[in-house]
């Protein structure tokens, strides 16, 4: 019998409406889980009623609620990297009644994923990671720089772009479509040095979660991914430090109250001293003599506990990369410098029993300079993105239902490729400089609830729209690369708006104990992109927003997974499929070259198109015991169409990556060796490569083949570590009794000696082709040579804690 | 610190800093051959065309392979006028010079050969200013045509050469240029050495043309503008003085002829592409773009060029 679809919709918004009054008559504990050694809330927490089997997972600011049936249960608190709390309660009828935990910081030693054993089963979320700072710092690390981004690209899904790459991909997405997260403010460029590290100091840094699969309601603006890092808080009772002195880095954090229980600081600094170290010994006559390079962070976050269920926190990044060649054996002089700046607040409050308010405000700006010099030309090039976000929202418990409701206003202000030039005394026409400004908002709502005892659903809406404005010109091209005509926008004139429905929703089915089932759906929208114009992700790349001739990019997310629980949960096994469709993809035409956008639009130069992804995710994750890790594969396909390249073709995406596998595990050899690994293999990254060539003035002319049509060689390399504890004790003989006791260190420290790339695999960073010598003298030959970045690494960094 | 320990740092910091490289053997199929066109006309010359086929990037490429690429058989004309085929083992010494500057091969290194190439010898095809000229060529069952505008002669207000800042006796050619009010001008220049300087410096058997040689006035219409131009020379010369620290200079003593073309503006977007590609040179950080041709059906450049010389004598 065929069962009409109105019926089936109907039993579905029935079964929605009907879920409280299921619960009625039950009892509600609640409350909030911090972590015991600094006060700080623990977002991400899980919390379990046996024997219910119920669970729930503490929000943002570490509360939760969970309704249950009069009775007798023993609740289970865990976090990544705590130790387990049970609490034994009875629950009466129509009462409420809290419980406020605080965990234990769990040593290195012992498990390190334990909250995420339950969300992996229980939980809605699939296509979601969350991974603690313990656990990535035991993995092995390049240059021994621990880097949650460079963790983050060993799980199934994401793939790193390759030594060299700024970018990394998630489930087919570009570089551009992951939102990253710092304090709830967009970073634009996450990489220092071409991508070798984030600008993620590990020591500032609390957490981070990855969602690239079911994006929840409150999170958009990009199509792929989004990764939500949180800054540690400072301790509010003691004062503590911790650093770590590397190779060719070192970094500091300092932490402590500023009032007793009540507020606390933390500042953090890195910086690296490769460029003070050398540079007494180069050789001015030195090919790289003038050569420099540097990058530091500099991290900062106050917390205030206000009172009366009320915080206030405020937290700022500052970080610049430095490059610079400036020397009397040429002519020519170049300075490269790009970095961010974050500001954030973010003010807390608990209303009533069951909700919480959030309201937080952040400023970011990315900038990129070039300046080139010849003799008396001087070329600058600069790049400016600034955005103001506003964002109140509000979760509260309804009966059954965790429902999250809120809007967010962004203003962005973008500068993209200023360029200004001088020749002696004569300054260059370049045009005027291009400035676009945006407004960008949403509002969603969602409802996470239980339908029924094995079904649990999260549906949500998030409604987005955007509007460029002026003050803004835009110029019409006309029959040479000049400009025919120029239409002009005054000051807040409406030059462009976009509207669009935002529809996500998750559900998780169980199984059994041991194992369920989830699926996804997730419609983005993507104002503002990244357009490259080198097959590499670089810091040049430049980012522009909607305009009247860049619509929005679409995406939607069809996922579906299956997770189980082995080995009294020692062992999460998940397998999820996935598809994704885009629209208004952006890249340059062909032939566009760095200099056109001077004096016009740098959007009059882009190209539009559409493209899909497809793949299964296998994970495998030991979560308990002395050896943990996991195995991820992913067999994946990514492909691109534009009208205006290749024919029209469609071809692989520059990131398109068939295979690729990661294993990673740690082994707590004894107390004070733990010793660790990373193997990583990927499919050769796809490259456009000349399939022929003719001479043009005798020199020789490349013609190119379909584009993407070629791979490189595979991608892979093996990590060790090996970290050493110094022993955390000391014996003192106790002055009253004269007998030998042992008394903890003041500064606890350990040794990590990793070596990076351990059978020197020369992993291709790009091949490149030259030419030698001449036809007429018959010695012409052309050779393909591949660029590897490097070689067997070993490293030793110094970290200590106080 | 003891002199190991900065020899470790210096070590440890060039490992760091240096790449690895090595040559590498790629299995690119090679596609069917297709037909290129190098040809050019220029104010007071008759027009000189060369049709030749793309070939496999990766095959090797000696004197008699680049020979090979050159199509003798072709139908060629230039608005309606059938060209004369001329190969380089016959060539009258009057359009040697014309041979060499649209080869860049010295007519010495083709001798042997038989490199053909298609010259308008009627008066008629003799390059006039403002005039268009429209190339046929049929060649291996394919018709390729093109239409180039030799545009009015303009000379520069004034060329010099001036020192390097930080040399006493490397420089570079400096011109002054008023550009007419009229957009979509476009430009080429090309260079020659012809005596040696005191110093003994090779004289150039040819123009080349030097980086940059292009260019349109999309930045500076019916302005003048002072720009400077490096020395054009061969590619991948190993002349002394076209390598090291007087590579693209020219030096105290040179007597050289700064040749400044107008030409149209597709012929300048193909060389606009072309010296992005040589800029590049298969660079990982360039996008890999084919050039922007003229040629209908085929690839290459058809030029028409009014051009002005200017000889100078490189003095402080």
């Amino acid at each position: 019998m065929k069962i009409p679809q109105v019926l089936i919709l109907k039993f579905v918004i029935i079964s929605a409406l009907c879920a409280p009054l299921s619960v009625q008559g039950q009892g509600v504990v609640k409350g909030i889980v911090t972590s015991a050694g600094s006060g700080e809330t623990l977002p991400g927490a899980t919390v379990t009623a046996d024997p219910s089997g119920k669970g729930t997972v503490t929000d943002a600011d570490g509360r939760y609620a969970l309704e249950l049936p009069p009775g007798k249960y023993v609740l289970t608190y865990r976090y990544v990297g705590f130790g387990e709390n049970e609490r034994e309660l009875r629950i009466e009828a129509g009462t409420s009644r809290t419980e406020n935990v605080a965990l234990a910081v769990a040593t290195l030693r012992e498990v390190q994923i334990d909250a995420a054993r339950q969300a992996h089963l229980k939980g809605t979320q699939m296509g979601t990671t969350d991974l603690d700072m313990e656990l990535i710092e035991t993995l092995p690390a390049f240059m021994g720089e621990v880097d949650l981004l460079k963790t983050l690209q060993l799980l199934p899904g994401v793939q790193a772009a390759g030594e060299g790459n700024a970018g990394f991909y998630v489930r087919g997405g570009g570089p551009d479509q992951n939102l990253i997260l710092f304090d709830g403010a967009p970073v634009y460029n996450a990489a220092h040095l071409l991508g070798f590290f984030s600008v993620f100091n590990s020591d500032a840094v609390d957490d981070v979660t990855l969602y690239k699969g079911g994006m929840p309601a409150n999170y958009g603006e990009r199509l792929a991914s989004v990764i939500d890092v949180r800054q540690r808080s400072g301790d509010k009772n003691d004062f503590h430090g911790r650093g770590g002195v590397g190779l060719i880095s070192s970094r500091a954090t300092l932490e402590g109250p500023i009032k007793q229980g009540k507020s606390s600081f933390i500042f953090s600094g890195r910086r690296t001293y490769i460029d003070v170290l050398t540079r007494p010994f180069i050789n001015e006559d030195a090919a790289f003599s003038g050569t420099k390079y540097f990058f530091y962070d500099l991290n900062g976050r106050l917390d205030f506990n206000l009172g009366e269920g009320s915080d206030l926190y405020i937290s700022g990044y500052a970080g610049d990369d430095a490059f610079g060649f400036n020397s009397n054996q040429t002519e020519f002089s170049t300075d490269v410098d790009w970095g961010n700046r974050i500001l954030t607040a973010g003010w807390r409050k608990r209303v009533g029993d069951k909700a919480l308010f959030n309201l937080s405000g952040t400023y970011t700006n990315y900038r990129f300079g070039f300046t080139g010099g010849q003799d008396e030309f001087e070329l600058r090039v600069r790049s400016d993105i600034r955005d103001y976000r506003l964002q109140p929202d509000i979760t509260f418990y309804l009966g059954g239902h965790r429902i999250n409701a809120g809007v967010l206003y962004v203003y962005h202000d973008v500068s993209p490729n200023n360029s200004s030039a001088v020749q002696g005394e004569t300054v260059f026409d370049l045009g005027e400089q291009q400035q676009f400004f945006s407004h960008e908002g949403a509002a969603w709502i969602a409802d996470e609830f239980d339908l029924t005892d094995r079904l649990r659903i999260e549906a949500g809406l998030r409604i987005s729209g955007f509007a460029h404005v002026g003050p803004f010109n835009r110029f019409v091209r006309g029959e040479f690369r000049t400009n025919s005509d120029t239409l002009s926008f005054g000051r807040g004139e409406r030059v462009a708006e976009y509207f669009g429905w935002e529809p996500r929703f998750q559900f998780r089915y169980t199984l059994n104990e041991r194992s369920s089932i989830k699926g996804s759906f997730t419609q983005n929208y993507q104002y503002i992109h990244l357009a490259n114009l080198s097959p590499l992700a670089l810091p040049t790349d430049v980012w522009l927003p909607s305009t009247d001739v860049t619509a929005p990019q679409l995406g939607r997310q069809y996922a579906l997974g299956y997770f189980r629980n082995l080995f009294d949960n020692a062992v999460e096994v998940s397998a999820e499929v996935f598809y994704k469709d885009m629209r208004n993809l952006v890249e340059y035409k062909e032939n566009t070259q760095p200099q056109d956008g001077v004096g016009n639009n740098e959007d009059n130069f882009l190209t539009f198109g559409r493209g899909y992804a497809q793949g299964i995710e296998l994970f495998l994750r030991k979560v308990k015991g002395k050896t943990t890790g996991w195995i991820g594969y992913t067999l994946s396909k990514s492909e691109r169409q534009f009208d205006a390249l290749n024919n029209g073709m469609w071809f692989p995406a520059p990131f398109d990556t068939r295979h690729d596998l990661a294993v990673t595990a740690a082994h707590a050899w004894s107390e004070k060796w733990t010793f660790s690994a990373n193997f990583v293999y990927g499919t050769g990254r796809p490259i456009t490569l000349p399939e022929s060539g003719y001479f043009i003035e005798n020199r020789l002319t490349l013609q190119y083949g379909a584009r993407n049509s070629f791979r490189m060689a595979d991608y892979h390399r093996l990590d060790l570590a090996a970290t050493y504890h110094v022993n955390p004790v000391r014996t003192v003989t106790d002055p009253v009794t004269g007998e030998l006791r042992e008394k903890e260190k003041r500064v606890q420290s350990k040794w990590v000696f990793s070596i990076y790339n351990v059978y020197s695999r020369l992993n291709p960073y790009f091949y490149y082709f030259e030419n030698e010598g001449r036809i007429e003298e018959n010695t012409f030959n052309i050779t393909a040579r591949q660029v590897s970045l490097f070689p067997i690494l070993p490293s030793v960094t110094w970290n200590f804690s106080f | 610190m003891t002199l190991n320990t900065k020899t470790h740092l210096l070590l440890f910091s060039v490992f760091v800093l240096a790449a690895c490289e090595k040559v590498i053997d790629l299995d690119v199929p090679v596609p069917e051959p297709r037909l290129v066109i190098e040809g050019r006309v220029e104010n007071g010359q008759p027009p000189v065309v060369f049709v030749t086929t793309t070939r496999g990037f990766f095959e090797p490429t000696d004197l008699n392979a680049f020979a090979e690429t050159f199509v003798d058989d072709a139908e060629v004309s230039v608005n309606g006028i059938a060209l004369q085929r001329i190969c380089s083992d016959e060539i009258p010494p009057a359009l040697a010079p014309l041979f060499e500057e649209a080869t860049g091969i010295s007519a010495e290194a083709t001798a042997g050969l038989s490199i053909c190439g298609y010259v308008g010898t009627d008066p008629a095809l003799i390059g006039e200013e403002n005039t268009t000229y429209r190339l046929e060529v049929n060649a291996r069952g394919q018709t390729l045509t093109s239409a180039a505008h030799l545009p009015g002669v303009l000379a520069p207000d004034s060329v010099w050469f001036r020192l390097w800042a930080n040399s006493p006796r490397l420089g570079y050619a400096f011109m002054k240029l008023t550009d007419p009010d009229t957009t979509g001008n476009a430009y080429r220049v090309f260079t020659r050495r012809i005596g040696p300087n005191e110093n003994n410096n090779d004289t150039d058997p040819t123009f080349y043309p030097p980086p940059g040689s292009a260019f349109a006035d999309d930045f500076f219409n019916g302005e003048t503008i002072e720009v400077f131009f490096v020395r054009g020379q061969p590619p991948n010369s190993s002349r002394p003085g076209d390598t090291g620290e007087t590579a693209r200079f020219f030096e105290i003593g040179d007597r050289f002829v700064f040749k400044f073309c107008s030409t149209s503006y597709p012929v300048y977007d193909f060389f606009r592409t072309y010296e992005a590609q040589q800029g590049s040179a298969g660079s990982p950080f360039a996008a890999p773009n084919n050039l922007n041709t003229n040629i209908e059906g085929g690839l290459g450049v058809w030029a028409a060029y009014a051009c002005t010389f200017d000889t100078l004598t490189a003095t402080p």
